[in-house]
Order: structure tokens, then C-alpha cells, then sequence
């Protein structure tokens, strides 16, 4: 072994270990869907990515998958009025929103980075309260929606990553960069594992002293936020789970 | 709509839940802008308060009451007594369900001119939350301001011409890093208050248990909660009924006018503010007179939005009212 092939062997070493880290990160969200919200993953367009979202694919069963580009624009997201549906109806008929539509599946936004402040709460919003209010042309309704949100990061600099007020409210943030194609491997658990520790998740218990431990070692790497901590308890109870430990 | 957390049930978080409660108090000292730290918990704090509102009265609350009844969407006009509304100013709200506009049944079906009340009228005698109030649109800002300060909604759109009260008591939260709000919108809210994530590592695992315990079975904690909840809402019903006989002697009046030249505040809102919500904390407490202590305990909310900022003074808001107060109540 050359000098020259030595760093080389350690970067696909540390490549390895990132993927198998993201695809332990899409089985706990099969496994908490709702307790976990999401995830966002950071890397460029291309296989890898691609392999990951069929891993959570094929982990999720037969939730559905809907893809909102970052452009979308609200009426999209949010819903309104179907003018055409209106005029023939004689009547006001909404049209549902992207993030109704999204109920009880993932909702994957592209090129996340590039989202608007205002798409970013908007999905915030329905993150938080499981419903999305539309107020707007004539229409009024809130339509209760729980869904996973996936982030796509194409962001390339430090300076360009997908919206805070949304990675605070996934737990997962999720790097691809310097994986492999070569070391991207089947997904980890299968979807009947999945259901298995789903039906467990409600009575894994944490202690107080876990919890203690997991609070210190969230502050000693200076996550202060208490919705990170609540995060960081809800993995440990589907890792738990998947596990198949109480 | 998945029920509301537990206003008792919410972890900390003393100086919002104060507010909230004098705002629900009085409406006339403002309403409150809670912000910054983000995951801390200001919308679950605000959409908790909404169940321990007061009821309004039948004839209370209905924006629509003046309105010539052919002219108004039958189904926005109410006749009995309901709960204080709250309504959610949501983020992509457009202007015309927020002021109101041609009701496009009537319209599209018979060809009829009439008015379908929006948001404002909605919130009438109640309270309007705003989150992430700083993303609010400008020309949303401009609607807000424009009818807070005239306490009417006019609406002149689309062959319409209405006009209804619109009186409410204005809540808004956000993250201050997130975009500055206008000071004229700033200066709208009574009360700001600052919202910090808890350091004490057993307040933090309470925040999280109490949270997973209510997402697993809401209604059961609603039920484990709902006597200290029941204590809170007789609490702020006593307060309201208190607040006329509270007496606000000279020397009150004087701490307050000395409080807010002592901090340079602009204008006499300030001020006015400071002496409600000194009032209102008062009822809250049983006490039959604002004094010292109530003055203290307020004026943070009342004025750190309202501070000129001194290019020489470095020191924060917080701090600079702390100063304030130490100088009036000590020399």
C-alpha cells in the first residue's frame, strides 16, 4: 500500500460510516414518522441521494411520496380557490394544497436551500400544528395533515443551507458528502422490521438518568435547543424499539 | 384541529404566561409580542391561553351588528354568547379574507353584492395571532396598523363599501433573527417579553416528558391538567371583574412618569402601558392598589420595545429598564 492510497482508504472508510449513519437515520423515521418529522439531507443531485430516498422508500411501505420544488409558490402549498372548478360549480371549490395532500406520507422539497422565507414557515406552520389554515380567495378551511418532511440541500457553501426554522423542526440533518456510490448498500431494516418496532414504540420507556446523559451530551456539543433534546429522546426510543427493547 | 397543550401544564416560561395572562386581563394594555429563542414554545403558550378565555356576552363581540342585514353573509352573524375568539392571522393569508371581500357564492350563484367578513371582523373583542409576525407581508403590516389605531376595518373593494369595528388584542411571536419588524408595528403591542430556552437540565426533561405525554394521549393530560387550568381561568375572570376598583393613587402615577423619563421612552404609550399592566398584575394578585412591586414586575414587558436607541449605550434593553427602575425606586 502506497502512502498516496492511504487517505484515500480512510475517506471512503469515513464515507461508508456517513451512509450507513443516513440510512439508521431513514430506518428510525419509518420507525417515528410522526415523533421524528424529517430529515434533511445535504448533498448534489445524483445516485446517491437517489439510493437513500429509495431506502426510506422501501422502509415507509406504501406511504406516499409528494414533491414540492422550491419554487412552489403558496397557493400550491397552502390551497385556495379552484377558480376554474369555481366557475363551472357556481359555487366556491377549494383546491387542496400540497401540504394537505401530504397526509400521512412524505412531503420532499427540492432544492431546499433555495426555498423562500415564506414557503419555509408555511410548511413550519403546518409542521407545528398538524393542520394547514387556509385563508385566502374565498376559501377558508383547516384541514388537519401529518406528514414527514424530507429536505433536499443542494446548498454547496457554508453560507447556503436549507432553512433554519425548518432544521429545527426535523430531527435528522443528514450529510452525503464524500459518499460513495459503491458503498451505498441495501437499506438496513426491512419494512416488516419497521412494523415491529412501530407496534413496540409506545412502550419503550427512558429513564430520567438517560435522559440526563442525553441532555449532557446534546449541551457538551452546544445543541441547546430543548426541541433538539426532545428529538435526540424520541431516536433513542425507535432505535429502542427497532431493536426490539424496552 | 388537534386540542391545545394545557396552559398550567407549560413548563417556565413565567414572564410570557404573565403577559398573556394581564393581556386576557385587559385588553386595553395591548396584547403581546413574544419572541426570540426558537423551539421555546411562544405559539403553544398563546394557542394555550385561547381555552381559558373569558366568554363574551350575546351581545357582545358581533363586528356585524351595525350592518344592514341584506348586505352581510347570513352565516357570519351570531346572536348568543360565545367564547372570546382567537383568530390565527395564518402566513399566506391574502387581504381579502383578512379584511373581508364580495362573497363569491353569493356572487358566482345569484349575482349578488354582498360581504363576506374576513379575519379582522372574526377577531373582533377577541385576539388575533400572528406567528413568525416579523414574515408578515408589508402590505398586511400596513392593513394591521392602519385598523389598530382607528379600531375599524373599512373596506372600499370590488364594488363593496363596508365598515365594522374592529377592536383586538393583538399577539405575535417570532425569532428576531428571522427579520426586523417595523417599529410602528412594534410599537402596536403592549407587552414584549423574551423568550429563553430553559438551562436547568430537570426543567428540560419536564418539557420534553410533559410533551410526549400529551402527544401520546391528549386528552388524558388535558384531563390531569384541567383543575390547575380551571384555578387559571377563575383567576384572570376575578381579575377582570377587580381591575375598575384598583386604585392608582399620585405616587403610582408619579413612579411611572419618572420610569419612563429615566428610560428616554418615545412618547406617552409607554407610559400608559406601564400603568394598565401595573393594574391589571395588581387585580391578578388580589391587591386593591398598584404599588412599587407591581411597577417593577411589569415595566420590563411594558417598555424594552420602546427604548430610543442611545448609539452611545451599549447595554440591552433588559438591563437599561433593570436601571431604570433601580434608579426610581431606590434615590
Amino acid at each position: 500500500m502506497t502512502a498516496a492510497t492511504a487517505p484515500l482508504r480512510d475517506a471512503e472508510a469515513a464515507g461508508a460510516a456517513r451512509w450507513r449513519d443516513a440510512v439508521a437515520a431513514a430506518a428510525l423515521l419509518a420507525v417515528d414518522p410522526a415523533g421524528l418529522f424529517g430529515a434533511s439531507v445535504r448533498a448534489a443531485p445524483g445516485p446517491v441521494r437517489d439510493r437513500w430516498i429509495e431506502a426510506l422508500k422501501a422502509m415507509r411501505g406504501a406511504a406516499s411520496f409528494l414533491t414540492a420544488p422550491h419554487s412552489i409558490d403558496e397557493e400550491r402549498l397552502i390551497g385556495g380557490l379552484d377558480l376554474a372548478a369555481s366557475l363551472r360549480a357556481g359555487a366556491p371549490v377549494a383546491e387542496r394544497g400540497l401540504l394537505a395532500r401530504a397526509d400521512g406520507g412524505v412531503l420532499l422539497l427540492r432544492m431546499a436551500d433555495r426555498a423562500s422565507a415564506s414557503v419555509a414557515a408555511s410548511i413550519a406552520a403546518a409542521l407545528d400544528q398538524r393542520t394547514v389554515i387556509v385563508e385566502r380567495s374565498g376559501v377558508s378551511s383547516a384541514t388537519p395533515t401529518s406528514f414527514s418532511l424530507v429536505m433536499l440541500d443542494e446548498g454547496a457553501g457554508p453560507d447556503e443551507a436549507a432553512p433554519r426554522i425548518l432544521c429545527d423542526r426535523v430531527a435528522f440533518l443528514i450529510d452525503l458528502e464524500g459518499v460513495r456510490v459503491a458503498a451505498c448498500g441495501a437499506a438496513s431494516a426491512n419494512a416488516k422490521r419497521i412494523e415491529a418496532a412501530r407496534a413496540l414504540l409506545g412502550d419503550v420507556t427512558v429513564s430520567d438518568d438517560l435522559m440526563a446523559a442525553v441532555n449532557a451530551a446534546a449541551i457538551a456539543h452546544g445543541v441547546v435547543s430543548v426541541r433538539a433534546l426532545q428529538f435526540a429522546i424520541r431516536a433513542t426510543r425507535a432505535a429502542a424499539a427497532l431493536h426490539g427493547r424496552f | 384541529m388537534q386540542p391545545s397543550f394545557p396552559f398550567s401544564a407549560i413548563v417556565g416560561q413565567d414572564d410570557l404566561k404573565l403577559a398573556l395572562m394581564i393581556a386576557a386581563v385587559d385588553r386595553h394594555v395591548g396584547g403581546v409580542l413574544a419572541f426570540g429563542d426558537r423551539g421555546t414554545g411562544k405559539s403553544t403558550a398563546i394557542r394555550a391561553l385561547a381555552a381559558l378565555l373569558p366568554t363574551l356576552a350575546a351581545d357582545e363581540g358581533d363586528a356585524l351588528a351595525e350592518l344592514d342585514g341584506a348586505d352581510v353573509a347570513s352565516s357570519a352573524k351570531s346572536g348568543k354568547a360565545r367564547p372570546a375568539p382567537v383568530v390565527d392571522l395564518p402566513l399566506g393569508a391574502t387581504e381579502d379574507r383578512v379584511i373581508g371581500a364580495l362573497d363569491l357564492e353569493a356572487a358566482l350563484l345569484n349575482g349578488e353584492r354582498k360581504f363576506q367578513p374576513g379575519l379582522l371582523a372574526r377577531a373582533h373583542r377577541g385576539f388575533l395571532y400572528i406567528d413568525e409576525v416579523n414574515l408578515l407581508d408589508d402590505h398586511l403590516v400596513d392593513v394591521l396598523l392602519d385598523v389598530a389605531a382607528s379600531g375599524e376595518n373599512v373596506v372600499e373593494r370590488e364594488g363593496l363599501s363596508v365598515r365594522h369595528p374592529a377592536q383586538f388584542v393583538l399577539v405575535g411571536s417570532g425569532n428576531p433573527e428571522e427579520g426586523e419588524l417595523r417599529p410602528q408595528l412594534l410599537d402596536r403591542f403592549g407587552m414584549a417579553v423574551d423568550v429563553r430556552t430553559p438551562v436547568d437540565v430537570k426543567e428540560r426533561i419536564e418539557v420534553v416528558r410533559r410533551r410526549d405525554a400529551f402527544e401520546r394521549d391528549p386528552d388524558g393530560f388535558i384531563k390531569k391538567w384541567k383543575r390547575k387550568d380551571a384555578a387559571v381561568r377563575k383567576k384572570i375572570d376575578a381579575a377582570r371583574t377587580a381591575l375598575d376598583s384598583v386604585a392608582t393613587d399620585d405616587a403610582a402615577l408619579e413612579s411611572a412618569a419618572a420610569i419612563c423619563i429615566a428610560l428616554g421612552t418615545d412618547g406617552l404609550r409607554g407610559e400608559l402601558t406601564l400603568m394598565r399592566a401595573a393594574r391589571a398584575y395588581a387585580a391578578l394578585q388580589g391587591d386593591a392598589a398598584v404599588a412599587e412591586k407591581h411597577l417593577k414586575k411589569v415595566a420590563p414587558f411594558a417598555l424594552r420595545h420602546r427604548l430610543r436607541k442611545d448609539p452611545l449605550d451599549e447595554t440591552d434593553a433588559a438591563a437599561r429598564v433593570e436601571r431604570a427602575l433601580g434608579e426610581v425606586f431606590s434615590g
